[in-house]
Parts: C-alpha cells; structure tokens; sequence
C-alpha cells in the first residue's frame, strides 16, 4: 500500500481520540543548531476541521489491525474497514515533514493491538526513540500506552514521550466487561499506577537536581514530563453523568490526570450490534467537559454537579450549564455580594470564570464594584445578574424565590431542537 | 513637542523616559510627527538601561508587558497611549492598571491582547514550502499578521526552526533566517510564485489527506472552526480549500455509516481459532485482587 493510502486509512482510525494537547511539558528548543522543533510553551493549534476539532499533533495509529474486539471501536478484530500498517521510518518522515512545514506541534501515536501487547508498544517505542536520539525531534510526542505493556517498556516509552496515556474507556468494570470484554478496569489501572510512578519518580528527581545544582553531570531521567491523560466514552453503556464524573474523579485524585476528555460516541463506518442504537447528543459530552472543569478548578464535588434527587437525579441537565443548575438548586446561597464574598463563592456564581474571580479580587482592592465593572471583564450580565449584589445592583427577592427560575436561562425552542437531534443509530469512537 | 517615526517599543520607551525626565505633559506632545508608513530596520538609538527616568518601583511589570505588546498593534495612536498611560502612573495613579473601566485601560488590554492573539495566529498558521534556492533548501512562507509582530515573532521560529533556511514574507516585514543569522527586512507585495497553488511542495498533498481524514463528518461544528480559525487566514493555508466539500459531503457520509448494518461482534471469532484462542487468553487473564480499589469494581 502507499504511504499516502495508509495516512488515510491510520487517521480515519484515529479520529476518534479526543485528546489533541501539546503544552505544559519541559522547556526546550532546537537554539544552537541541535536537531529540530521546541516545545514547553502553550500549545498550538495549527489548523481546525470543519468538526470544530483542532489539529495540532500529526495523530494516526500505527497499525489498525487489532485483536481485540470494543464494540465502539472502528478498529476491532471484527471490523471490516480497510486495515492497514506504518512502518516505524514512515511515521518519523512523516512527523518531521509535516513539522518543518509548521503544519504540527508533534505526534500523537496510538495503535491497535497486533501479536500481543508488549510487541505493540515496542513499536510505538521505537518511533519516539527514533525521533528523538537519531532526529534530535523537541517537538511533542504523545505515546498511547498498551494495556498491560510490561514496566520495562513503558519506562522506555517515559523516556521518550511527553505525555503517556490509557484510556480508561467506559466507567466502569461492568460496561467494560459488556463492551471491551479483552479490557478490564484492573489491567487500566495497573498501568496508571506504573505511569504515575514514573512520573512522580521523574519530578522529584528533577526537583533534587535543582536543589544539588552544582552537580550537572548528574544524568537525568525523563518520563513523560507532560503527564498521563484518558478518554472516556459516553453515551455507549447506560452509565449515568454521576457514574461518569465520580470515575473521572478517581482519576484525577488517584492518579493525578492531566485531563480526562470525554468523547460522545458518533456513527462510524461498519458498527457492531452490540452497540446501542441511540447516539448520545454532542451536547452531553459538552456538558461533561463543563462539569469536569468544576471538579478540578472551581472547588465542586461530584455530588453537587449532579443532581442526586428527583426525576434527573444522575444526569446534567442539557440545557443549562452544571454551575447554572447547581445555583438554581442552591438558591439559598445567593446573592453574593462580589465586593465582599472570599474567592471560593466567587467560583460559585454563575457566567464568572476562574479567571475573572481572581480579577474580581485584584480590582476590588482599589474600588467597589459595579456592574459596569463586571461588564468590562465580560462578565454576562444577564446570567449572573440574580446571583450577584454589587455597589449598584441588588437583585429583586422575588427573582430568586421564582419557581420557574431554570425557564428564565433557557434559548429558545428551536435550540432545543437542535440539542436533541442526534444521528439515531450506532456510532462511536477509538483506541 | 513632535516626536517623529516611533518605529517600535524600544525606540518608543527612549523617547518616553527622555520627556518624563524632562516632565513634559503627555497633551503637549504630538507623537504623529513625521510618519513612515513601513517600519524601520535600523536598530533604535540605545540608550543605557539603567535610565532612572522611570524607577523599577513606579511601573508596574505589568505596564511594561502590556505596552510591549500593545506597541505592536497597528494604530499610530498608540504612541500616545501609552505615554499618556506612563504618564498617569507615574504621577499618582500607580494602581491603574486595576481600573478595569478606565477607558485608556481598557484600550490598553484590548491592543495587547489582540496582538498576543495575532502573534499565537501566526505561530500556528505559516505554513512553509520547501524549494531550492541557490542549491540549498530554503522553507518559505508568504503570511497576512493583522498586526505588526514580524520582528517580535522571529524569535519563536529561530528557536523552532533553527537548523533550517527559512525567510516568511508578510506586507509589513520579512524574516529571513540562514541557520546562522536573523535578518528582518522591509515588507513585499505577495510574490506571484507564494500565490496559494503556484508553489508546489510535494508534502502539502500528504497534509491535504491527513486533513481530509482526520475529519469526523459525523461532527459538524463549522462556527467553531471558523471562531478559532476565521476566514481571513484561509488563504495563506493549503487545506482551507478543502473544507467547503468537507462540510457539504459529511451529511451524506454519516447517512451512508448510518445505513450500513450493524455486524456481529462474534463474526470472525467464530471462524477463527487463533483469533478465539489470542482473545479468550485476554480475557481470562487474573489480576491481583487488590490491584484497583474496590469502588471500581460496582
Ligand atoms: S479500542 Fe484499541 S484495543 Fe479496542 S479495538 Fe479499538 S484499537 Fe483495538
């Protein structure tokens, strides 16, 4: 096969994977005539596909022949899609050409399974390690780690990439079992743990290097400066958005995930029976992401994104964003006076973002806020404006005691159309 | 008192300190002097940095940060913003860079900004072609800035594509870079060979592929491509000729993935013994019971 047949057919099976991050991995760059490419700054984008997707890694797998058999994958030993195999100097060209031209900030490599695990991953090792030692490539390189790859190949595979990840897939042992039956939450998480092992290793030998700074010979060990990261699928197994984000959750605290993303399932050519019939609405997986940034930025449990009562109970409502719907259950908390309150209920309030409550707390050293002030921070009035009280704004009693108060945010009907329309029959995503 | 030609920051905050030292109103100066059109090339004037015209204390960091970016906007106004600005913070309102509302403030986040954000842009969207100039290999790009950061970007494409020849070509300035020295020059007209489909480079026919594949048409959301991507940019980039089709064909597309039956998972195990062996050899596989925590076991 040509090399531009199996670019096509290695990025069709890799468009699945949501994870497109290129930043915060160390610092360096290819000054003084050493190799090619820099990294350590905040990512770039270079391009976007009409799916409102960014391009910023070359991301293809190295091979798409896979034995194992998840139901939601393009990939799976049973799919009859056009299967084809890179080999690892391909992959190297190709992520070099690709980058001299500035088309990329690196390499996103994923593959599926052939032979068995650890032959896999030595391939995706070698790739790194070719473009690294032989190439001198500073660019950024994102190695997706086999399940179940032996600890030995995965510190090689450190030492190479800047970000290693696993997808943890679905959320929970059963649906995996259902759907990915070659996969398990044990033989996932064992890899994390070694991951983060790693990692944490890698750091604190880092930090000890910075203390003994005289001693610069010392070599250093790199793994995988940029973190771990997984993926999971929504809307292919009945798990509920609570069932989603407490695993997310797990994931972030146990083994201190850069990112979980989440990738709504959508229709993929050849689709397995074993799949549901019903797409989950993109808009779910936006919602999801939302509450994700709660979890980790603005100081919310699990428990308060999702309502635990009533008819919803589990599920994030579609048409509001999570911090507007736990307002609206939590009335009892506003308004907050944004003159006064402490940064954490600043986070609370609804249309205020991380970043400008922390503005909020630098302006109002000097003076007292009014809406106007709010208003050059571009704040949405509109959506914070109950919730709030400033130098010149007290919302009226009555509009936080409203019982159709949710109403009150919600677009228009024809929006909600649009939300509900989902492609009605299997579909999916990948590795 | 007329101020001629500020051609960049430096030149700017030299001519700043000197009427500071010599408390001279910012309404008394007129910055727009004699204009040139084109930046100019030769080094400003340098001046000791030690200049005690404006005590480290009295500006804050941020001033220097947001001024310097802001100096790049295209607006010859800004000369005069930014002294006025000077001006106030050094004479008692050292604290307004937190009045959000203040209307020179607010101008002030706004041209920085917008020049960080052009400045990102032209990070991501030169797209080099790669010919033969003289017998060395040369990487070329013709590119639009809004703004005026060719001098000021340089520096990232030094430190990324130093072991190569580059020169990027834009209206304003030039960036030519040999592996050995930076050189900016006066900007061109778009050379007719950097015309999108004049010059050929044997790599863009792979980029247009991986683009086309990469693409999920079953995901449709070209407003959030074009916020992030505007038209505007889409002339200097190869594969902006290909999202029209892209976005007309992917209903089609996702139809026909919709129409195809769904087939069994089983289909290939059942035919294949080695497949069912490798397969139930996974999925029997044991792991020691306490290698994850029991909550995820439900
Ligand atoms: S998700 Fe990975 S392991 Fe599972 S079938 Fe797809 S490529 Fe193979």
């Amino acid at each position: 096969m040509q090399l531009m047949d199996k670019l096509a057919v290695l990025a069709d099976a890799a468009k699945y994977d949501a994870s497109c991050a290129s930043s915060g991995t160390t610092r360096r760059d290819s000054a003084g005539g050493q190799g090619i490419g820099s990294a350590g700054g905040t990512g770039i984008c270079h391009s976007y596909t009409p799916d409102g997707r960014c391009v910023s890694l070359l991301k293809v797998l190295f091979t798409n022949f896979c034995i194992y058999e998840c139901s939601y994958c393009v990939n799976r030993a049973s799919s009859q899609v056009r299967k084809a195999r890179f080999s690892v100097a391909e992959v190297v060209k190709l992520t070099l050409d690709f980058y001299r031209r500035n088309y990329i900030e690196g390499l996103f490599l994923s593959s599926g399974i052939i032979q068995d695990e650890d032959h896999t991953m030595e391939q995706l090792t070698l790739v790194a390690k070719e473009l690294r030692l032989k190439h001198g490539f500073k660019g950024y390189i994102h190695l997706k780690t086999i399940p179940d790859a032996s600890p030995e190949l995965l510190k090689e595979a450190g030492r190479y990439a800047d970000r290693l990840s696993i997808n943890i897939e679905l959320p929970t042992q059963q649906s995996l079992k259902m759907l990915a039956p070659e996969k398990s939450i044990q033989g996932i998480t064992t890899t994390m743990s070694r991951l983060q092992a790693g990692i944490d290793e890698a750091k604190s030998q880092r930090k000890n290097r910075q203390t003994i700074s005289n001693r610069r010979s010392q070599a250093t060990f790199n793994f995988a400066p940029a973190g771990q990261s997984s993926q999971m699928i929504i809307g292919a197994d009945d798990s509920t958005d609570g069932t989603i984000l407490q695993t997310s959750d797990r994931l972030y605290s146990q083994y201190r995930m850069r990112r979980v993303y989440y990738s709504a399932f959508s229709p993929i050519p050849d689709a397995s029976s074993a799949l549901p019939i019903q797409a989950p609405p993109l808009v779910r997986e936006h919602r999801l992401y939302q509450a994700d940034w709660l979890l980790r930025f603005y100081g919310f449990s699990t428990q308060e994104i999702v309502p635990t009562v009533g008819p919803e109970a589990g599920m994030l409502d579609l048409h509001i964003d999570p911090k507007l719907a736990w307002a609206i259950r939590h009335r009892d908390w506003f308004p907050i006076n944004v003159n006064r309150a402490p940064l954490e209920l600043l986070l609370r309030i609804p249309g205020i973002g991380a970043r400008t409550a922390h503005k909020i707390t630098r302006v109002r050293r000097h003076r007292r806020l009014r809406l106007a002030d709010l208003q050059a921070m571009r704040v949405p009035l509109p959506k914070c404006r109950p919730f709030i009280e400033t130098l010149d704004h007290t919302p009226a009693a009555s509009l936080l005691e409203q019982d159709n108060l949710r109403r009150h945010f919600i677009p228009p009907v024809q929006q909600e159309l649009d939300l509900f329309q989902a492609p009605p029959t299997p579909l999916v995503t990948a590795p | 008192m007329n101020i001629d030609a500020v051609v960049d920051f430096n030149h700017w905050r030299d001519q700043a300190r000197l009427l500071l030292q010599q408390g001279i109103h910012p309404t008394a100066v007129n910055w727009s002097g004699q204009q040139q059109t084109q930046l100019a090339f030769d080094s400003p004037p340098a001046t000791a940095e030690s200049s005690r015209a404006y005590a480290a204390g009295q500006v804050p960091k941020n001033f220097i940060k947001l001024a310097r970016a802001a100096a790049c906007y295209r607006d010859e106004s800004r000369w005069a913003l930014l002294y006025s600005l000077l001006w106030r913070l050094t004479h008692g309102e050292s604290h307004l860079l937190h009045l959000v509302t203040d209307p020179e403030v607010k101008r002030l986040r706004h041209m920085a900004q917008a020049v960080r954000r052009d400045a990102h842009k032209m990070h991501a969207f030169v797209r080099f072609k790669k010919q033969q100039i003289n017998d060395r290999e040369w990487y070329v790009s013709w590119f639009e800035p809004s703004h005026l950061i060719v001098p000021d970007t340089a520096d990232f494409f030094v430190k990324r594509f130093n072991t190569m020849n580059w020169s990027i070509l834009t209206p304003d300035a030039c960036a030519h870079w040999d592996q050995n020295r930076l050189q900016i020059t006066p900007g061109v007209d778009q050379p007719n060979a950097l015309i999108q489909g004049q010059m050929s480079d044997d790599m863009d026919k792979y980029w247009l592929q991986y683009y086309r594949h990469i693409f999920n048409p079953a995901r449709l959301k070209t407003q959030a491509m074009q916020s992030e991507m505007p038209k505007k940019y889409w002339d200097n980039l190869p594969e902006a000729a290909l999202i029209n089709d892209l976005a007309n064909g992917s209903g089609q597309r996702t139809q026909t993935m919709l129409d195809q039956a769904p087939n069994d998972p089983d289909r290939l195990r059942l035919k294949s013994k080695k497949l069912r062996q490798q397969q139930d050899a996974i999925r029997s596989k044991q792991y020691p019971s306490n290698s994850a925590p029991d909550q995820w076991m439900n």
